[in-house]
């Protein structure tokens, strides 16, 4: 196909996928008038019901929990999955491009140093609140995890990689995950035995408004924290041990 | 539509051209990491600040952090 040719089909189909795309934008309900009646059901009986004023955490943790457990089983998985590529894939010493006030080291400034390494402690209590304050304001378990992972980032760019290396414990990271995603699958099986159905809430819920409240949403808020912090730690950690070269590799 | 919501529309409308547009895979990752911030106001805007957080840690930094170090394993430089 030559190029005039390309170029006539592509300006068709743009303009069919245009057409479907504005009609379809054209026939929606103005942004907030349509409210479903799940939607219009749980915004009146979740804080009664689970003492929670966060909604959006009593859908994810409790009224939708089991559709949670699978999406925390999609990020183990996947997380298990770049571990095992990329540690069996790799053999010998790991030879650090940048070694502590090595030659390479140099660009990094001690203000740049001083700024990042705060930084990632600013980070690291920040995921924490924000997991820990999940049935009162936005954001949980999951968006403290990965805003608490994320701190590894600072940690390489505020101290490179060797420093990362030696501070973060792979396997203890590792181990954390396994135990968070185990957590959360095990308070459904406890409940089960408790209450008769698999994630029931049966823990005492506590006072709305305080932060351990909502009762087995804050113990899976918890579990998905651990999970997730520990996940996107272990995950960046993996990707950033690619930017060395080991020993094997060398030769 | 109030004047946020448009800023934040419009936003997220030129900075995915602008990805698509970028054709240096290392400045894409950087377009890209702003192109996910402008999708995390957005969210914020359109009164989802649970999506907005996860937004911000995943689309901004999370995929661009994995994206360079893929881009320096395979092209040997950065």
């Amino acid at each position: 196909m030559n190029d005039r040719a390309r170029t006539v089909l592509f300006l068709v189909s743009a303009a069919a996928v245009a057409a479907v795309l504005i009609e379809g934008i054209a026939g929606l309900s103005p942004f907030g008038t349509h409210q479903t009646a799940y939607a219009a059901m749980l915004l009146r009986v979740a804080v009664l019901e689970r003492h929670v004023l966060n909604v959006a955490t009593a859908v994810n943790f409790d009224y939708r929990g089991f559709d949670t457990l699978g999406e925390e089983f999609i990020l183990f998985t996947s997380i298990a999955g770049v571990l095992i590529i990329f540690s069996e894939l790799r053999g010998g010493k790991t030879l650090y491009p940048e070694p502590m006030d090595g030659p390479a080291d140099r660009g990094r400034t001690a203000a740049i140093r001083a700024f990042a390494t705060g930084l990632a402690a600013f980070v690291a209590a920040m995921g924490m609140n924000v997991a820990l304050h999940t049935s009162i304001t936005p954001g949980g378990g999951f968006q403290g995890g990965a805003i608490f992972g994320s701190a590894v980032v600072c940690i390489y760019l505020g101290a490179g990689y060797a420093a990362l290396d030696r501070t973060a414990k792979k396997s203890l990271l590792d181990t954390l995950e396994a135990l968070g995603a185990a957590a959360f699958a095990l308070i459904g099986v406890a409940t089960a035995f408790l209450s008769g159905a698999f994630l029931k809430n049966s823990l005492p819920l506590g006072a709305a408004g305080s932060i351990p409240s909502g009762g087995t949403i804050f113990a899976i808020n918890a579990a998905v924290f651990v999970e997730v912090g520990c996940g996107f730690a272990l995950l960046l950690l993996l990707y950033l041990h690619q930017t060395c070269k080991t020993e094997e590799e060398q030769r | 539509m109030s004047l946020l919501e448009i800023v934040a529309f419009l936003a997220v409308a030129v900075l995915g051209a602008a990805v698509v547009a970028t054709r240096r895979p290392l400045n894409q990752v950087v377009v890209f990491g702003l192109f996910g911030a402008s999708m995390s106001l957005l969210f914020f805007v359109l009164q989802a600040p649970d999506v907005a957080l996860s937004q911000i840690a995943v689309g901004s930094l999370a995929i661009p952090a994995l994206l360079l170090v893929t881009l320096m394993k395979t092209s040997d430089k950065l």
